[in-house]
């Protein structure tokens, strides 16, 4: 509680400052927030020209609608909804697909894994389950990870990397809490699954 | 103790959250060693998410961004300081004008005093006003220009 208030107390004093004229404030905000909004555009807009557009963007757009935030929740969840919705905005634009169905990525991971077995067959003597188990379960995760629909994939960033809560979350995406929590049950079912597709659980070990 | 085996949703939510978890979940998985496996997967599967590499912008963002905004505006305080000075400046060279006035021409000779003062009262209230107005104006026009 005291943490919120706390926080609250430094979001009041920089948008406060920001209005009265001191821009370099700003800069602060981008500062703390740079973070958050680097993981929702990399996690949701493939292109990297467009992810600095769109960064950009992001911040011109909080620095117009500062004077009409209510700080009814954190400084850095309100950017992260406006990152979040401009980033939406971006792909209706370019009509990509937000959420496609989770399990139409599973054939091609399992193609991938067994493209990571074969070249380390290829390429070492070892038996091939030590090597790939001791050295790419963290490079399968990634590329799972990555082939996540976009808002599994900010979801799993949000709440594991990012540690907010189901609600603050909510927030940023506009989505419930409770469907957040049942997206991020689905998302890492999916990713377990994959791991135990190849592996044996004794063998994650 | 649960006799049946817990649900995925139920392994998950020990697995993320431990403490805050169900009495009879963290009991069933202290007893079931089935289930006990599971969470360790989906203990092995976080502990990877949370190592992979943090998304970092390969670009100043706070200087690209900042470098984009509108000059700072003038304080509030400023604009009334201003206010203030210009006020105190038309007033002052409204009264010496009417001073010089006064003296060398005699306009208002035989008019009562009191009348000479309503006359300057109202005139220094509709320049005030005006003024004022005027400012006003320009600030909002600045605003507009300035996307502000």
């Amino acid at each position: 509680m005291n943490n919120i208030t706390g926080q609250n107390t430094t979001d009041r004093n920089l948008v406060d400052r920001i209005l009265r004229g001191e821009t370099n404030a700003f800069g602060i905000i981008i500062k703390n927030t740079e973070n958050l909004v680097a993981k929702i555009i990399f996690d949701m807009i493939a292109t990297e020209g467009d992810r600095k557009d769109i960064a950009q963007d992001v911040y011109l757009k909080a620095y117009q609608k500062l004077p009409g935030f209510k700080f009814q929740s954190k400084l850095s969840t309100w950017i992260g909804q406006i990152c979040y919705n401009t980033c939406i905005d971006h792909l209706r634009k370019k009509k990509l697909v937000l959420a496609e169905n989770i399990f139409e990525t599973e054939t091609d991971l399992s193609n991938d894994i067994l493209d990571l077995m074969n070249t380390a067959q290829g390429n070492f003597d070892e038996p091939v389950d030590t090597l790939v188990i001791g050295k790419n379960i963290s490079e399968i995760v990634k590329k799972k990870i990555e082939k996540l629909p976009a808002i599994y994939k900010t979801l799993i960033s949000l709440y594991h990397n990012e540690e907010l809560s189901y609600d603050e979350i909510g927030t940023i995406t506009g989505l419930p809490a409770g469907t957040v929590k049942s997206y991020l049950f689905r998302a890492r079912r999916e990713l377990k699954n994959d791991l135990l597709l190849n592996y044996k659980k004794e063998d994650l070990w | 103790m649960v006799r049946k085996h817990l649900s995925d949703d139920e392994v998950q939510q020990y697995a993320v959250d431990k403490l805050g978890c169900e009495k009879r979940i963290a009991e069933h998985i202290h007893l079931c060693e089935e289930c006990r496996s599971k969470v360790e997967v989906y203990q092995l599967l976080i502990t990877e998410i949370k190592q992979q590499p943090q998304a970092v912008f390969d670009f100043d963002l706070s200087k690209m961004v900042l470098q984009q905004l509108p000059s700072p505006k003038t304080s509030i305080a400023n604009d009334n300081a201003l206010i203030w000075i210009f006020g105190f400046m038309g007033l002052a060279f409204l009264g010496g004008a009417i001073y010089l006035f006064i003296s060398y021409f005699d306009l208002f000779e035989g008019i009562k005093i009191i009348f000479i003062y309503l006359i300057v009262i109202t005139a220094v209230t509709v320049l005030a006003y005006l003024f004022i107005d005027m400012y006003k104006k320009y600030k909002h026009g600045m605003k507009v220009l300035d996307l502000y």
